[in-house]
């Protein structure tokens, strides 16, 4: 499938197309340089400060209409890896977005 | 006090308000007599019945903070940090000289987050994850307390419209004490909101028009909004350093009065004014200015002159006493600060800011309120008052520097 498809509300249809769009937001918001937001770099070694990553989380959720539910068992450091966060944004999308592919 | 290094000195200060974006601005705009009342155009309006208000207007904050710092900040905390980065630049003072340091401001809600978020919640939509942090009534203290790595006692002092006086006399005071040598104080206020308004136009003390503190034809208060920040210091700190100083913070009175919620009384306030000539060692006749609380309601422009008669006595008939908030408004929990700065430049520049809208002596407030222009004059003390809801008062004395 074409990585720029995308599906209802912009959202890109497939993973690797909102991965690209979840890492933008993440930059963005925190200010981290793109290219360290590698699968596996560590949230706490990239230095985000709490409330970026809060306003990180409240950007993803608004452009792609989703409630990321809280992953309470993992106390402070609720992703420890730019994979986890990933994951777990595409996951939630998966099963709210309506006509998700 | 014994030790004549212990006095409380002011050594930088920073104002934004309606009339100026900087302290220069601000003074200039009190000589000028320039009233930055006028009809609110940053907010919307059609839901107000009283549409006037001492906003800052003109002013880009993106030029002072980024935007990644602005976010995380109400419009209180960012008028606090945009004032204190001119207070600190005037002082002179360089982080290792700040890592004691001490922070304490009037506290303050984020009237504007609190706003939005109503809105967007009863608008069905989400309220933002910052509300917290942005409402929160430290914020502004600990936003200055993160910029100038200042790592002492931080923490903001409530009192509604006293609340940066009380901050500014506690600072003082432990200066003199010799708990700390620096602190960063004073209170930022943005509550030109359609909800804080609306709540103002309920208690029916509102004017629909102009402030004219002490006419006959006054018709009441109008709120304003502004930061004024003040970085005292030890005077033997300044000195040591070779340090400019501007002023000493010679007194502080405060009081509560234990009766009406919001009337005020004159009793209390005048306990207050005399407690802070006591601390500074004052006599009642070497005050040659007062800044009155003077909000332009009728009951505490009339109460605040009969407490400054039982003060001050026949002395009264030859001291200026204005209200700067005939030009500013009443910036709320900042106003103590940026009038304290007004009263300032009667010390050091030797100019009374004027009572604007002066138009009919009240037989109740026979004073010279310095109607209508500045003046000037050669004052050697000065006292700034505040009185707040709650009953609470706060009166602050200042000495002019003569090292």
């Amino acid at each position: 499938m074409d990585a720029h498809a995308t599906g209802p509300g912009g959202v890109p249809a497939d993973a690797a197309g909102r991965t690209a769009v979840i890492l933008d937001i993440v930059a963005k918001e925190t200010g981290v340089d793109r290219a360290l937001l590698q699968p596996e770099a560590r949230i706490e070694a990239l230095e985000i400060p709490s409330l970026d990553m809060v306003q990180a989380i409240f950007e993803l959720e608004t452009r792609f209409d989703i409630q990321l539910p809280v992953i309470a068992e993992h106390g402070a450091a609720e992703f420890e890896t730019v994979s986890d966060l990933v994951q777990h944004v595409l996951r939630t999308i998966e099963r709210t977005a309506p006509g998700a592919a | 006090m014994t030790d004549p290094d212990r006095r409380a000195v002011v050594t930088g200060m920073g104002a934004v308000c309606a009339t100026g974006h900087d302290v220069p601005a601000f003074l200039a705009a009190l000589r000028d007599g320039a009233v930055g009342i006028a009809p609110i155009d940053t907010i919307p309006t059609e839901k107000l019945s009283v549409p006037i208000a001492a906003a800052i207007r003109g002013l880009d904050i993106g030029q002072h903070i980024p935007d990644r710092r602005q976010r995380v900040l109400d419009r209180a905390a960012q008028l606090a940090l945009i004032a204190g980065v001119q207070a600190m630049a005037q002082s002179g003072l360089e982080a290792p000289q700040l890592t004691d340091g001490a922070v304490i401001l009037a506290a303050t809600s984020g009237q504007e987050t609190l706003d939005a978020a109503y809105a967007q919640l009863h608008a069905g939509g989400r309220v933002h994850p910052l509300t917290v942090p942005r409402v929160m009534a430290n914020a502004p203290a600990s936003t200055l307390s993160q910029e100038f790595g200042l790592r002492g006692p931080c923490f903001a002092v409530a009192s509604a419209c006293a609340s940066a006086s009380h901050a500014i006399g506690l600072a003082a005071q432990m200066i003199r004490a010799g708990m700390v040598e620096v602190a960063v104080t004073g209170g930022a206020d943005a509550s030109v909101t359609v909800g804080f308004l609306k709540g103002w136009e309920g208690l029916r003390v509102l004017s629909a028009d102009a402030c004219r503190p002490f006419s006959h034809n006054r018709s009441g208060l109008v709120i304003g909004e502004g930061a004024g920040i003040l970085v005292l210091e030890s005077a033997g700190h300044a000195r040591r350093r070779g340090a400019t100083v501007i002023a000493e913070i010679a007194g502080f009175g405060m009081t509560a009065d234990a009766g009406d919620l919001t009337a005020p009384s004159a009793e209390g306030a005048g306990r207050a004014m005399a407690a802070a000539l006591a601390d500074a060692g004052c006599a009642p006749a070497e005050i040659g200015y007062v800044n009155a609380h003077g909000t332009g309601t009728w009951l505490n422009d009339r109460t605040e002159v009969e407490a400054l008669r039982q003060v001050f006595g026949a002395h009264l008939d030859r001291l200026p006493v204005s209200s700067t908030k005939s030009m500013i408004g009443h910036c709320m929990t900042a106003g103590g600060a940026l009038e304290l700065i007004a009263t300032v430049m009667a010390l050091r520049d030797g100019v009374l800011p004027p009572t604007m809208g002066f138009a009919e002596p009240d037989p109740d407030c026979a004073i010279d309120c310095v109607p209508n222009a500045a003046r000037t004059a050669d004052v050697a003390a000065a006292m700034s008052n505040a009185f707040a809801f709650g009953g609470l008062n706060a009166v602050l004395v200042a000495r002019r520097w003569e090292g």
